[in-house]
């Protein structure tokens, strides 16, 4: 049974930190939730995706976008129930044009899950989405463990309820992806399939601007009473010290800050822990800071609470030196031995055993020491002790981008810019085949080809989009691509789910995993509509049809669209493995035949072919059983056709 | 009040993840506080793939303290108490967290990444043997244990999907996990089960054990 649903109050039971979001907003008794899947933040809507349906009277969708989401839970607001909606920290740039009319006290019971992510393990910009909290005047959360991540939920909709503002609850990766004991509360009988309309909503029906002048008074009087009620309220507190210096904190930093005194013998500092980062009540810092000859500001991110509490303490003539950024860096993630080492170099404390046996340049380096967890894509490479093999990220066996990825770089023999998008195909920038020249945000492929298209006259302009970002941000950008005839080539991967944020349905999705039909949109049509003239499908196990395709596309001028359509291999292979689904054919690679070219170890590279070794106990190139999912699109790559199928062709 | 610490890597598709998953609820369900963290979204791609265990045994009347409990679900460099390794040369990568009294289980099996063509006419993808990784391991800890998990797996079960269960018998018996051979086995189901009595009862599972332990 899924921890989501249990009716045990009291219980104590192991989750992520995503569940605990998630199981949060179900006591707090939601009845609507909606999210646009993005790592870190996908795992609090997958959750609730998984038990919505035994869950009467709560509505959830995957949104297109972030900017639908957080509308749709401003209506579902407006329509008198508890609305929640989660993202990841480029979604919340995308929702913010919407965010910023309606913190000016129009909208109650409305909590957003933001999913941030220090050391940028799983996106595309490491930003501090703190500092839209004094920009758009709304309150900030930060938990410190997988318990708070659901008990915040439930003060979250009390303060939105009754100071009538948005509340974001900030969620880093580390917390989302983390697991830990969690104590269930009381899930409600019942979740609200209806609710009232909202009263100041019914009364005054003038007030549709919801920006109008007169609405900034109103956000400010909220702030200050936010400010006021947090200086009286249990989210903030001290642990004790009498030491004559302190520590201010909050959220994940909070933890590592305590493990980090535990390794450095440090028992007496007092600490103030920050469960509300914006806005702050500067009686309960100021009251803190008295007396104290130094505080330290431990914080993941940007100088966020520091800037803050340096012009509180200018306020209250408090002339404590403050230090913060100057110690811990804003890049990367903090980590219990990343905060020891640097507050054993800045209060000249030694450092225990337990790093003695590391290189110095590991210990200066403390990104690195943090980055512990990291895969090296991101900001924060972890990087090792002994040479440890390279491993690049690549597509998994079986993926229906490999062989339109070869097929590409066949026909355009790297004569081309391509403006790649967020999403799985985005990997064919790295090696074997180097196609993409920029990227920049979700539906950013398109767009800027547009412009770039008008002023590069001599060299093919190429757009990658997937489905699940074509429906989210590349809509608009195609209609302006097809109405102003931008010379672009536009090349839909549509693999049929969000494949990379771990596979949910798109408009694109056809069926289920267990093999249920699905309503769907035709996008080779939708494309059409859109006023997209030459418009191609090609099934992207061939690659020499795509390699033709694509040369034929870009002798055509204007804009021009070609749809690869194949399933994401891991959501076939799980609905095969459903409906017991045998493959009918087997590939191998004939030994007298294969000319040891390389071609399809190297340039196509599927992890599947292996260098293996022949009877006489030379070198050849093998398909690796265990692995090859019989896609068959190695078998168009190999000039010798030394790539056969066993037991009947079956092309794919 | 003990903790104690487990970083276990390996690559995708070598099952780090639910390995760290199993031993989270073994640990919770013999009472012992619980942390971890995983990395997430790139492991299956190829990459490498991490995840902790964290658990901190309270003896009786013992309360948590903000001092005394743990708060990170990573643990910290040169924090581990015990290394699990799914895929012997990524015990390389995450040596940082070895310190000399660190335990290493050490499975044989090994993955070689895609190579560019560069690469293999240049021959200069360097992948270590398992003997060279035991060797840099000793450099840090001498207690280094190596099982051949994947063939044992691959040899009764025809699968090398049993390894991990194999991999945590063998451990277990060795007393290198601080864990009842019976709460895990009560976490895992069907063929998982056998896997786990198979490690359990082998004798010769470990292949060169060439440190002291």
């Amino acid at each position: 049974m899924s921890i989501l649903t249990m009716r045990e109050p009291g219980k104590r039971v192991l989750a992520t930190g995503a569940e605990a979001f998630a199981r949060g907003g179900l006591e707090a008794g939601i009845g609507f939730f909606a999210t646009y899947p993005g790592t870190p933040a996908s795992g609090v809507g997958d959750s609730i995706a998984e038990v919505h349906r035994e869950l009467e009277g709560l509505y959830f969708e995957y949104s297109m976008n972030e900017k639908i989401a957080t509308e749709g839970a401003i209506g579902a607001a407006w329509g008198g129930v508890r609305a929640m909606v989660a993202m990841k920290l480029a979604g919340f740039n995308v929702a913010t044009d919407t965010l910023f009319t309606v913190t000016r006290g129009e909208v109650k019971g409305l909590v957003i899950v933001h999913g941030s992510d220090p050391g940028q393990q799983s996106s595309g910009t490491e930003q501090d989405n703190r500092f839209y909290g004094p920009f758009m005047h709304f309150p900030i959360l930060q938990p410190s463990s997988v318990q708070e991540a659901k008990d915040f939920v439930l003060k979250a909709f009390e303060i939105s309820e009754r100071f009538v503002v948005p509340v974001i609850i900030d969620a880093p990766s580390a917390l989302l992806h983390g697991s830990g004991e969690l104590e269930l509360g009381v899930l409600p009988e019942a979740f609200p399939a209806t609710g009232e309309l909202q009263p100041h909503f019914v009364k005054t029906p003038h007030d549709i601007n919801l920006g109008r002048p007169g609405r900034h008074r109103v956000m400010l009087m909220r702030e200050a009473e936010v400010r006021e009620y947090v200086a009286n309220n249990d989210l903030n507190r001290v642990v004790e010290g009498d030491a004559d210096w302190g520590i201010i904190t909050c959220g994940m930093a909070f933890g590592y800050t305590m493990e980090a005194l535990n390794i450095l013998g440090i028992e007496n500092v007092p600490v103030l822990k920050l469960g509300m980062v914006h806005p702050l009540a500067p009686e309960s810092v100021g009251t803190f800071m008295k007396g104290l000859k130094r505080v330290i500001i431990i914080e993941e991110g940007e100088g966020f609470l520091e800037g803050q509490i340096k012009a509180m303490a200018y306020d209250l003539r408090l002339s404590v030196p403050l230090i913060g950024k100057e110690w811990f860096s804003p890049v990367g993630m903090l980590s219990p031995s990343r905060v020891a080492v640097e507050l054993s170099k800045g209060l000249g404390v030694p450092l225990s055993g337990q790093f003695e046996h590391l290189p110095l340049e590991f210990i200066e380096d403390t990104e690195r020491l943090a980055g512990s967890l990291a895969f090296p894509s991101g900001g924060s490479i972890p990087m090792p002790l002994f040479e440890a093999p390279r491993r690049v990220r690549t597509f998994c066996v079986g993926c229906p981008h490999r062989p339109v990825a070869y097929g590409i770089k066949k026909a355009t023999k790297g004569k081309h810019v391509i403006g790649t998008d967020i999403g799985c195909y985005a990997m064919m920038e790295g090696p074997p085949f180097h196609l993409g020249d920029f990227k920049i945000c979700m539906g950013g492929g398109i767009g800027s080809a547009q412009g770039l298209s008008r002023k590069v006259q001599d060299t093919p302009v190429i757009a990658f989009i997937g489905d699940s970002t074509l429906f989210h941000a590349g809509l608009p950008s195609v209609l302006n691509a097809a109405y102003y005839d931008a010379n672009v080539l536009l090349i839909v991967l549509d693999n049929r789910w969000t494949a990379m944020t771990g596979h949910q349905p798109t408009p694109a999705t056809q069926e289920t995993p267990d093999g249920e039909p699905m309503r769907h949109v035709d996008i080779a049509k939708l494309l059409r509509a859109l006023g997209v003239k030459w418009v191609k499908e090609v099934n992207p196990f061939k690659p020499d049809k795509v390699e033709a395709l694509v040369k034929q596309a870009l002798k055509k001028p204007g804009f021009k669209a070609i749809v690869t359509k194949g399933e994401c291999t891991l959501q076939k292979g799980r609905r095969d493995r459903i409906l017991k689904v045998e493959p009918e054919v087997t590939y191998q690679i004939e030994a007298e035949k294969c000319k040891m070219c390389d071609i399809c170890f190297a340039d196509f590279g599927c992890p599947a072919i292996v260098l293996g070794q022949g009877e006489d106990g030379s070198d050849m190139y093998q398909i690796d059983p265990g692995l090859c999912t019989q896609c068959g699109a190695c078998a168009h790559v190999c000039p010798f056709d030394a790539i056969v199928a066993r037991e009947g062709q079956r092309g794919k | 009040m003990k903790h104690f610490n487990i970083i276990i890597c390996g690559v995708g598709g070598t099952g780090v993840i639910g390995l760290g998953e199993l031993l989270r609820k073994a640990a919770m369900l013999e009472g012992n506080r619980v942390l971890g963290t995983e990395s997430r979204g790139s492991g299956q791609r190829g990459g490498p793939a991490t995840a902790s265990v964290r658990f901190t045994t309270l003896d009786e009347n013992e309360e948590y303290n903000d001092h005394t409990t743990l708060w990170a679900g990573s643990v910290g460099a040169g924090g581990a108490d015990l290394m699990i390794a799914t895929e012997a040369a990524e015990a390389l990568r995450n040596a940082h967290y070895l310190s000399e009294h660190s335990r290493v289980v050490l499975n044989t099996f090994t993955l070689k990444p895609t190579q560019t063509r560069q690469e293999i006419k240049a021959k200069s993808l360097k992948y270590p043997s398992v003997e060279e990784v035991v060797a840099m391991l000793h450099q840090l800890t001498p207690h280094v244990h190596v099982f051949n998990a994947s063939e044992m797996s691959m040899q009764h079960f025809g699968s090398y999907r049993t390894t991990n269960p194999v991999l945590v018998g063998l451990a277990l018996a060795r007393d290198l996990l601080p864990l009842k051979k019976d709460t895990v086995k009560s976490l895992l189901k069907g063929v998982a089960k056998d896997a786990l009595e198979l490690g359990f009862q082998s004798e010769g599972g470990s292949k060169s054990n060439q440190g002291s332990s």
